[in-house]
């Protein structure tokens, strides 16, 4: 009988880099680690792997407690705030922070009562564009039905269109939002939902356009009519 | 005529910038409450004052909408406000609050309720529903892009550096389409 011998696989070296984002991902995902299974893949000491535990533990707050503070300079429109410049360097923080930035601000949306701070996160998140696309998809994903309390997250998707083109994976997604939202009776609901046809292309917002014209009462023709102007002129 | 003006003195009129839908009836025809619209009167967290736009008449509404739109509003958007007569906010600690980082048109205009309690913004928002002279209104962001390129405002020297990029595109599309 033949012999067949495994492919030699060199030890596997410590890599900080590595070992850093795989271990962050898994602390993020589960809030716990195999410690058995790292000490003896990579080699370090149990002492190492509790230090990197409380490393990581101690950034997250550190992160929220960040977030918090930032937070109520979103609707803030006074000192450096007063220009969009201004506005533009106050976001450094969540445009740096990226996904996570995106996710804490969807959490803080479903208790925001203020329509300006509903507004500030809605912009933020515009801003952030394809680094709150996912969050963003994701939560309107959620729930089978519209929620009138997503609309400032239909509001802050309708003008991401203006930063990127979007991916061809993206737009059945959008356009299942579109139906979903126009079939609400909640009249907000479908305005946020013809606004969200400015990520389409025009012949697929046109489209939606003329169904939503179908059932318009004059509140949501007045919308189509803005909407028209400023696309088609 | 002089005299009139002596004896019957210029009555301002107010600006809240606020939803429509908290002062008119909701989709099922019920009449707004008090308890309801507060919420377009209600102080941002650490918020202190009330802030109010005076305005000489009702005509400035439109430069007033496009002014505060295209320079502190970086998401286009529809301008929704309520307009209601001085003489709603007396008993009210009232204060002018010149913003000098705003456009002089703004901060001009801009006055403050001084530290209202709830109970007071309660009072006032049942006072706004009930006053005859109120009136809610709505411009259109289109509008607000029209009135833009007729006074040429991303020009004006003190506003251009402060337009947003997304207004400012809808400005030059709407251009564009003038010219063609």
């Amino acid at each position: 009988m033949a012999v067949t011998y495994e492919e030699y696989q060199p030890p596997k070296q410590f890599d900080p880099v590595f070992f850093f984002q795989g271990f962050n991902k898994k602390l993020e995902a589960t809030g716990t680690i195999d410690r058995e299974q790292l000490s003896s893949s990579l080699a370090i000491s149990n002492n190492d792997i509790e230090r990197r535990i409380r490393v990581a533990k101690e950034e997250e707050p550190d992160k929220k407690r960040k977030f918090e503070i930032a937070y109520p300079a979103l609707a803030d429109r006074r000192g450096v705030n007063a220009t969009p410049a201004g506005r533009s360097l106050s976001r450094k923080i969540w445009m740096d922070a990226g996904q996570d930035a995106a996710k804490w601000l969807i959490d803080q949306l479903e208790k925001e009562q203020h329509p300006e701070m509903i507004d500030g996160i809605a912009e933020t998140l515009t801003e952030l564009g394809s680094l709150a696309l996912s969050a963003v998809l994701s939560k309107l994903e959620e729930e089978s039905e519209a929620k009138s309390e997503n609309i400032p997250l239909l509001d802050a998707l309708s003008w991401m269109a203006l930063k990127q083109p979007l991916q061809s994976s993206v737009k059945p997604r959008i356009e299942s939002i579109i139906k979903r939202y126009l079939e609400f009776p909640s009249i907000d609901c479908k305005i946020a939902a013809i606004q969200l046809t400015r990520l389409l292309d025009d012949d697929a917002a046109r489209s939606w356009i003329e169904t939503a014209k179908q059932s318009a009462d004059s509140d949501l023709q007045e919308e189509i009519d803005d909407l028209l102007d400023e696309r088609f002129g | 005529m002089r005299l009139k003006q002596f004896f019957c003195p210029q009555q301002h009129v107010f600006l809240r910038i606020a939803k429509v839908k908290l002062w008119e009836s909701n989709e099922a025809g019920d009449p707004p409450t008090a308890e309801s619209a507060v919420a377009g009167l209600s102080l941002r967290s650490g918020e202190k004052c009330l802030s109010l736009y005076r305005l000489g008449h009702e005509s400035e509404v439109a430069q007033l909408a496009c002014i505060f739109s295209l320079t502190l509003r970086d998401k286009p958007d529809h301008f929704q406000y309520v307009l209601f007569p001085e003489k709603i906010l007396s008993g009210c600690r009232v204060n002018r609050s010149i913003v000098p980082e705003h456009p002089c048109f703004l901060s001009e205009r801009h006055f403050e309720i001084v530290e209202p309690s709830e109970e007071q913004l309660l009072q006032l928002a049942d006072r706004i529903l009930n006053s005859q002279e109120k009136k809610v209104g709505k411009i259109m962001k289109q509008d607000i892009v029209a009135f833009a390129v007729q006074h040429n405002m991303s020009e004006n020297e003190e506003l251009k550096g402060r337009i947003g990029d997304k207004w400012r595109k809808l400005i030059e599309n709407k251009k564009a389409r003038r010219t063609d």
